[in-house]
């Protein structure tokens, strides 16, 4: 195969995707390892590589001698068909070997657009696309990450889902599955005791039945799988396991960089963000722990740049101490601090200080709703007055644009809310304007990013229609309309794309079908502007008599069976169901630091989380 | 301020990282090696490598080179021992030194160019090959900033030998290179290809050696 792909590797733009042998990718002798794992990113191989939790699983099994994990990326369409036309199987980026001899392939679940991709993937690499038609042990099929939570348009084609954080679990499965091997188990046979594994969900041991309107009557288990699975969650996390060093990739990724992880959880509960959910409780690291995190990152990469990583930066309650601890060797050794997600509303000047102090650059805030009445519905806790203080702080250290990211089509939306965007962010050019230390010679630019929402499962908000897209389309116009200012450009999405998630973030099993045909049609790189192709997924749906707008456009009462009722990620139904009438009520919810609200995610650590 | 270059090759799978990304990659080996290298003041510094000869993506060399400048001094042996403990596999540190000439001093390089014709045994392709050379003129279509432009490649393949290798033709030529005038041996095989129609299965080319308009190694 070697030869064959060196040839092939000539032939393609940015062979680098494909040949692996970056510093620190981690090549061992296969006679000598009993277990291999395929990480499959069902994506291009920059965006792949910049994702953390692939970083963390790598070195987590390469740590154990008899075991090895390689990487998978999708290629691209000129690799991909090269590939096909030559009879290569999909490789292990390592070894060069295909995945299809593996013990386990698995897939992170990061975004809805990628699941074509998956398939696609599974067809190169010559395995089964459906569970049902896998017949021998190996390879075993899993997949992780957050869209794992409402794993079921999935369903027919995954063989297991990790369910929550995986640095302990995934461990357990592959030594389940090293004795599998030895005893000579059946798959059924592993999939069974896998079920047994808590935050392992095995779809294919659950029956689904229907009523008539459509929606679901039951969800049974069979053969001993349990009627609930409850998601894994580290307790220590100042324990976990984290590497020190990261594979370093020749190309330019869209992050590429050395990431420190400060938080898992958020405290603030934004009804409209399902990892503000799923991945609770709220659980810190120790600011030391980081600095030495980070410190053996950038020695082991020579990354200049490391990314302090969490929902909400400055949420971090030893920010102040990580920074103080960090400054003095980064400036050193000129590595330059970013902290993405940094939030408006508790941005203090000595913070500002410190951040500039290393690098300028944009800004970007995300107020996500133009009125206070409509940041009230979504519970983001942020008022005009922190957002244009916070500009102000801004302005005054020397920035000139601003990047303010917005939601449209959120539940009970008005004219006036959609108006309310336009306006803030005409206040913040006013503001520019009207500051007797604004940065000389200068105009403010400020880019209004438009988002449309998606309804997700785990949060208030998965029992809402999402708007239509002539709804979407009509709003989009007004707020164009709408604006007076050269100084203010809007930038919104697509929402044939957002349509498509909202149909897949809340579907069922019966999607298992539409995705396959929309594969078929040709579907596999949904996420690129420039490969997405929205009758194709049309056709699909029409071939299998299946309305899209069943999934995405209906209000489901609180007593409707959801797919995902039968999983666990800590938040009650019943709190869900709280913060929804509150929603529809205006009325905010405090961040967990204020006053606990009941989730009731901090069962799973068995205390109060604060 | 001590301007230094560091010799290096370039083989196996790193001949596919770009010309752009070998930048990157010597910028971050440095950094792990612990190499003082000079920053540029301001708001942004940043070290500068400068590549005399950058190489084609696909090409192995045994023979790059990278420039840059220390902040004090250091031992270039300690430089290449504590460059090769960090740098990825298929690049490889062997030498370090003040640099003797500068970058436009360069004027030749050799290459080692393996190559199967599709169909063809080796004896036939090198008589095809040798036919093909031993025109009296030879033009090929090379691209310039100002469009596609002919050149005559004849004045330019200096001591141009094939030979049979196992089953491959080993052909070793030297070819103009630098900032003035470079000619990759892959222009050369890409004007044969059309020239006679014949199919190049495998190619496989390495740079062996750089040379100023005297000849002289470059160093
Ligand atoms: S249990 Fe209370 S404090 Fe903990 S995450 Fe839920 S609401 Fe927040």
């Amino acid at each position: 195969m070697n030869s064959q792909l060196e040839k092939i590797f000539m032939k393609v733009q940015k062979p680098g995707r494909y040949t692996g042998g970056e510093l620190n990718s981690v090549v061992k002798d296969p006679s000598k390892v009993d277990f291999r794992f395929a990480f499959c990113f069902p994506d291009l191989y920059e965006v792949g590589m910049s994702h953390l939790g692939m970083k963390i699983l790598y070195s987590l099994y390469n740590r154990e001698e008899n075991m090895w994990c390689e990487r998978v990326f999708a290629p691209d369409t000129d690799m991909e068909a090269l590939m096909r036309k030559e009879g290569i199987p999909l490789f292990g980026l390592e070894s060069r070997d295909p995945i299809r001899d593996f013990d386990m392939v698995g897939f992170t679940l990061q975004y809805e657009m990628s699941y074509t991709a998956i398939l696609n993937m599974l067809d190169l690499a010559g395995i089964p696309l459906r569970t049902s038609q896998r017949t021998s042990l190996a390879p075993m099929v899993v997949a992780g990450g957050p869209c794992a939570c409402n794993p079921e348009p999935l369903a027919d084609f995954i063989d297991l889902f990790v369910l929550g954080e995986g640095e302990e679990v995934n461990l357990e499965l592959a030594h389940l599955f090293l004795q599998a091997k030895k005893e000579e188990w059946s798959r059924g046979e592993y999939l069974r005791r896998a079920a047994g594994i808590e935050g392992v969900y095995v779809p294919s041991l659950y029956d689904v039945s229907y009523k008539e309107d459509g929606t679901i009557q039951s969800v049974t288990p069979r053969e001993g799988a349990p009627a609930v699975v409850h998601k894994r969650i580290i307790k220590e996390i100042d324990r976990v396991f984290f590497p020190d060093s990261f594979v370093v990739p020749f190309l330019e990724t869209v992050h590429d960089r050395a990431v420190i992880e400060l938080f898992r959880g958020c405290i603030r509960g934004c009804r409209f963000c399902q990892a503000g959910f799923i991945y609770r409780p709220f659980r810190e690291k120790n600011y030391e722990t980081l600095n030495k995190n980070g410190c053996d990152l950038c020695a082991s990469t020579g990354y200049d740049e490391i990314s302090l990583s969490s929902l909400s930066t400055s949420d971090y309650s030893q920010l102040e101490d990580l920074l103080e601890q960090m400054l003095p060797w980064t400036e050193q050794d000129k590595v330059n601090l970013s902290l993405p997600s940094l939030r408006i509303d508790n941005f203090s000047p000595s913070l500002m200080e410190k951040i500039t102090k290393v690098r300028k650059s944009g800004l970007t805030f995300a107020p996500e709703a133009g009125t206070q009445r409509m940041r009230d519905v979504i519970n983001k806790n942020v008022t005009e007055e922190e957002v244009l203080a916070t500009c102000r702080t801004a302005f005054e250290g020397g920035y000139t644009s601003v990047k303010l990211y917005f939601m449209m089509g959120l539940p009970t939306e008005t004219k006036e809310d959609i108006e309310g965007v336009v306006d803030l962010a005409q206040k913040v050019v006013d503001l520019f304007y009207s500051l007797p230390d604004k940065p000389k010679g200068k105009g403010v630019n400020v880019t209004v990013s438009l988002a449309c929402f998606v309804p997700k499962p785990f949060t208030p908000f998965e029992f809402e229609p999402q708007d239509t897209e002539e709804m979407l389309r009509e709003k989009q116009h007004h707020m164009v309309g709408y604006n007076r200012s050269k100084k203010i450009r809007i930038n919104y999405h697509e929402s044939k794309t957002s349509f498509l998630e909202a149909v897949l973030a809340r579907g069922d099993r019966r999607l298992c079908a539409v995705l396959e045909d929309a594969w078929k049609n040709g579907c596999k790189l949904d996420g690129w502007t420039e490969h997405f192709n929205y009758d194709a997924w049309m056709a699909a749906f029409e071939k299998n008599g299946i309305d899209g707008t069943f999934y995405a456009n209906r209000t489901r009462s609180y007593d409707e069976i959801m797919p995902w009722d039968h999983l666990d990620y800590g938040v009650t139904k019943q709190f869900l169901i709280r913060e929804n009438q509150k929603a529809h009520a205006d009325v905010p919810t405090p961040n967990c630091r204020e006053k606990c609200s009941g989730c009731g995610a901090n069962c799973l650590i068995g205390r109060s989380c604060f | 301020m001590e301007p230094m270059r560091v010799f290096y090759q370039k083989t196996g799978t790193a001949k596919y990282i770009s010309h752009l990304d070998i930048n990157r990659c010597f910028q971050r080996a440095m950094k792990r090696a612990g190499i003082p290298l000079w920053f540029t003041e301001g708001f942004n510094p940043h070290a500068y490598l400068t590549f005399p000869l950058p190489l084609a993506l696909g090409y192995e060399s045994m023979c790059e080179c990278v420039d840059f400048r220390l902040m004090r001094e250091m031992d270039p042996v300690e430089i290449v021992s504590r460059l090769n403990s960090v740098l990825p596999m298929g690049l490889n540190a062997y030498a370090a030194a003040p640099p003797v000439y500068k970058a436009a001093d360069i004027a030749l390089a050799a290459y080692e160019v393996r190559l199967v014709l599709a169909d063809t045994d080796p004896k036939q392709a090198i008589r095809i090959l040798e036919a093909f050379f031993a025109q009296p003129e030879i033009t090929a279509m090379k691209r310039t900033q100002k469009g596609e432009k002919e050149i005559s490649l004849k004045q330019y393949l200096h001591d141009l030998k094939i030979r049979p290798d196992g089953d491959e033709v080993l052909l070793t030529v030297k070819l103009p290179a630098g900032n003035e005038l470079n000619i990759n041996p892959t222009l050369v095989l890409d004007a044969f290809g059309q020239q006679t129609g014949m199919l190049i299965d495998q190619l496989a080319v390495k740079k062996t050696a750089v040379f100023t308009k005297d000849e002289k190694n470059f160093a």
